[in-house]
């Protein structure tokens, strides 16, 4: 005889993985060759699954549950990947706004060059210093390297001072 | 019950780790053969839960979910696995996994009994004889129909029973 299936394996199956209380049903699994093989295999599997949990607990304690919390609320208040990925185009566009004032800058300042030439000229003292710069050139007294020092400083300066106020951030609101 | 303020989520979130943590990890470490991907699933599996969670659902439900997240993840790694030998490979050879395996207390023949199995079937007869989930709630878990999970099973508790009885597993006195 070959029996191929109970109608009571499944009820079987799910008491004895609850505990196997149900006396009826163990008496009925040892005259039913299904429900033996179900019980025989139920018994295996809890037995490994028991053995498993007590190798386990010794050798490898559990991380602490507080730090899976942390972890999850971190991932959910601040995902840098999905942050980095919306800014993408934000960042984009700011390099591309760089380069137009860089641009517009630079032909701005080529193409009124006499006006601001005639501007800085009408600020008290920049007359003073043009020819104390003129004066010290045709002296000899600093190379063309070393006249180039002054503008260049300037330069910085300014350049500096620009970094400092694009990079003031305000505070953070809520 | 003269609590007077209720239990926060974090407190909740304890209460079910204690509870249902260890019965994951036995699951994940048999299920997936790997030490180290297990502890990775573990722990992505219970991220995964906690973004998602229903602090209201029961506990059964809960449960459920959580090994319903564990098990797609082994059979993604199973899969992501297989299409990269190189990678298996490089993983069997790890070091750590072999210091790891070679403490398991546990008896050699019924480890290597169960790890004969496909990663597939070893989730099955954990899902379906130690949790005791029923045919649609693992069909949930796997992705797979009830229909075909009923027929898997029926193959395996007989396949798996012969191999038993073929070790000299017998059924043992029940009190």
């Amino acid at each position: 005889m070959n029996k191929a299936a109970c109608p009571l394996e499944e009820k079987a199956r799910q008491s004895f993985a609850a505990g196997g209380g149900d006396p009826d049903l163990v008496r009925h699994a040892v005259r039913c060759p299904v429900c033996r093989d179900v019980l025989a295999v139920s018994d295996w599997m809890l037995r490994f699954r028991d053995l498993t949990l007590e190798q386990l607990e010794v050798e490898e304690p559990l991380p602490a549950p507080g730090a899976l919390w942390d972890l999850a609320r971190a991932g959910r208040t601040l995902d840098l990947k999905a942050a980095r990925k919306a800014l993408k185009p934000i960042e984009f566009w700011r390099k591309i706004s760089w380069v137009i004032a860089a641009a517009g800058g630079s032909a701005l300042v080529l193409l009124e060059f006499n006006k601001i030439k005639s501007f800085l000229a009408s600020i008290p003292g920049f007359d003073a210093i043009a020819e104390a710069m003129r004066k010290t050139a045709e002296a000899g007294a600093a190379s063309p390297v070393q006249q180039l020092v002054l503008p260049a400083t300037l330069g910085l300066v300014g350049i500096l001072l620009l970094i400092l106020v694009t990079s003031f951030r305000r505070p953070a609101s809520g | 019950m003269d609590s007077t303020s209720d239990p926060t989520p974090r407190d909740l979130f304890q209460r079910f780790y204690v509870r249902v943590a260890p019965l994951l990890r036995g699951y994940i470490r048999r299920v997936c053969g790997d030490p180290a991907l297990a502890d990775d699933i573990f722990q992505e599996s219970f991220l995964r839960f906690l973004r998602t969670v229903e602090w209201g659902a029961p506990v059964h439900q809960q449960k459920a979910f959580i090994f319903k997240i564990a098990s797609r993840l082994i059979i993604d790694n199973a899969r992501r696995i297989r299409a990269d030998p190189l990678d298996a490979a490089e993983r069997r050879e790890d070091p750590e996994a072999g210091r790891v395996a070679g403490h398991e207390a546990l008896e050699p023949d019924m480890k290597s009994l169960f790890e004969a199995l496909k990663p597939r079937d070893r989730s099955l007869l954990w899902l379906a004889y130690v949790e005791g989930y029923s045919h649609e709630e693992i069909a949930g878990m796997t992705g797979l129909n009830a229909r075909s999970i009923r027929v898997l099973l029926f193959r395996l508790r007989g396949s798996f029973a012969a191999s038993l009885r073929r070790k000299g597993y017998g059924l043992e006195e029940r009190s």
